[in-house]
């Protein structure tokens, strides 16, 4: 009966045994005994495949052969710790078989023997190759973060769904007068530029959020406080999270302020120029008393000619001219546009109370004229320069010759 | 309101408008002119804007329609001084006023508004 259960039992031990090591076999995690130096003893399929040599290739081979000379005395004395049931777990790099760089994580416990001594480790290793290869690239895309925002001259900045700064590059922060990045966190446009600049700016972004339309080289005029004027070129673009929705703004903005007062300088000037030219190429002569006649010569398109008739209107009431003859012979065609333009100078002419004589209009300008079927609204027109002065002039006479009978 | 101060000057009213005039306070003005020209000693009046830089299209009309009612109380009538910008502006929004005599200062304004009533009395 006893030897019968003895059976039963030498049984269920094989059974219980033959169990335990396919779970170990089958485990997916490395397990591995170490002896008392380190030498691998028992070691399962998922180990050998973790340092990358063939089923059974670690057995009689060290641990420190995987491993770099500082790494292996650091992790020899881990290892060979006496505290017994004390969470002993560390990361290790290792050196595979096949000649690869990989990391562990590495849960130790220790077997001591009857007097106390380190006598050997049964040991788990994890795969965390992925993990830490993720975190030395984290690491290294912060630091290119890091070196962009610090050194980049241009101003870069990290904005919430409120424009908010939530990160800026230190170019900004020296711009603002700050000394670190971190004082403009949670700050605004609003905290730093008038109302002028930090409204519009403001509904740029918040517009830019609500349709996810970029902003490309904007030439923004910012206002400070004090009274200080600055022109930025800014790039805005919509800040996504991972599932696509809007979380900011991202934006980068470039000093333009030198290049845009030298702008400024040079339309400034182009525009004097221009009033230059307009006032050489439209002169206003005076030929009689009371009588200025403005040849005008040349392609009149509609700027040109909107410019000829204020020049004229206001020479005419600064000399209070009674009469202008307006002459258009040496003008090059006349369009329907340059002809109603035309007829409009000369009735501004009218209304500020001198007379618009219009001459020169030869036969095609006529021609034109009539078949535009412009309204000459009473505008007296003559032929030519001459038959206009001899008109002002007759006119001139008689009223002398009246003045003299009065 | 703005204040409109109109000047007999014998037969001729003058009238400078001195400010800019929105909507209600021009038609009062409008009105005002009028009645003070209501008087059979007045035969001219002379509209003086030469301290107006803007005119709009509501007193483009009105300064037409004025002229028109004065006209047809048979009074002369005279606008003086438009400025350059303003011709521009009027002939720009179609206001030709092409039946009202201008001049560019009251003097000449003046001279020209007694000749019309000369004219007329003929």
């Amino acid at each position: 009966m006893a030897k019968k259960n003895d059976k039963k039992e030498i049984e269920r031990l094989r059974r219980e045994n033959e169990e335990y090591k396919k779970l170990i076999e089958e485990m997916s995690e490395g397990f591995a005994y170490l002896e008392e130096d380190l030498t691998f003893s028992f070691t399962n399929p998922a180990c050998d495949s973790l340092f990358g040599v063939p089923e059974g290739g670690l057995m009689g081979r060290k641990l420190e052969d995987f491993l770099s000379s500082e790494a292996a005395k650091d992790v020899r004395k881990k290892i060979r710790t006496k505290k017994k049931n004390k969470k002993n777990v560390f990361e290790m790099e290792i050196k595979t078989g096949d000649d690869k760089r990989g990391y562990l994580l590495i849960r130790s416990n220790s077997q001591l023997d009857e007097k106390g001594r380190f006598a050997g480790s049964f040991v788990f290793f994890y795969d965390i190759t992925k993990r830490v290869r993720m975190e030395e690239e984290l690491i290294f895309e912060r630091g290119l973060l890091d070196s962009l925002l610090s050194t980049i001259p241009d101003h870069i900045y990290y904005k919430d769904k409120e424009s908010r700064f939530i990160k800026v590059s230190k170019s900004l922060a020296e711009w603002f007068g700050m000394k670190s990045m971190d004082e403009l966190m949670g700050k605004s446009d609003f905290d730093f530029f008038t109302e002028e600049h930090a409204k519009p700016a403001y509904e740029d972004e918040q517009e830019i959020m609500k349709t996810g339309n970029p902003i490309e080289g904007k030439v923004e005029k910012e206002t400070h406080p004090d009274g200080r004027i600055t022109w930025v070129s800014t790039t805005k673009v919509a800040r996504y999270d991972k599932k696509g929705n809007i979380i900011g703004i991202l934006g980068i903005s470039r000093d333009v302020t030198e290049k845009r007062f030298w702008e400024i300088e040079r339309e400034e000037k182009m525009e004097a120029q221009k009033e230059e030219l307009i006032a050489l190429s439209t002169p206003v002569i005076d030929v009689w008393e009371g009588v200025l006649t403005v040849p005008i010569l040349g392609a009149l398109d509609s700027e040109r000619a909107s410019r000829v008739s204020e020049h004229l209107l206001t020479q005419i009431v600064r000399k209070r001219a009674g009469i202008a003859i307006i002459d258009i012979s040496g003008i090059s065609a006349v369009d329907s546009a340059v002809a109603d333009r035309l007829i409009r100078t000369a009735k501004a002419v009218r209304l500020v109370g001198a007379e618009a004589i219009l001459t020169g209009v030869g036969v095609e300008i006529a021609q034109t004229i009539a078949d535009l079927g412009i309204d000459m609204g009473g505008l007296k027109t003559m032929s030519t320069l001459k038959d206009g002065l001899r008109y002002v002039i007759s006119r001139k006479k008689m009223s002398v010759e009246e003045e003299k009978n009065g | 309101m703005a204040r409109l101060t109109c000047m007999h000057l014998g037969e001729i009213l003058v009238v400078p408008i001195q400010e800019e005039l929105h909507d209600t306070a021009a038609e009062e003005a409008g009105e005002k002119i009028i009645r003070e020209a209501d008087n059979s000693n007045i035969k001219g009046v002379a509209i003086d804007i030469s301290a107006l830089d803007i005119v709009d299209s509501f007193l483009g009309r009105l300064l037409q329609k004025i002229a028109c009612g004065l006209r047809a109380m048979g009074k002369e009538v005279i606008l003086v001084g438009i400025q350059p910008e303003v011709a521009v502006a009027l002939v720009e929004l179609g206001l030709y006023l092409e039946d009202i005599t201008t001049a560019f200062e009251l003097d000449s304004a003046l001279e020209k508004l007694r000749e019309m009533i000369n004219e007329d009395s003929k």
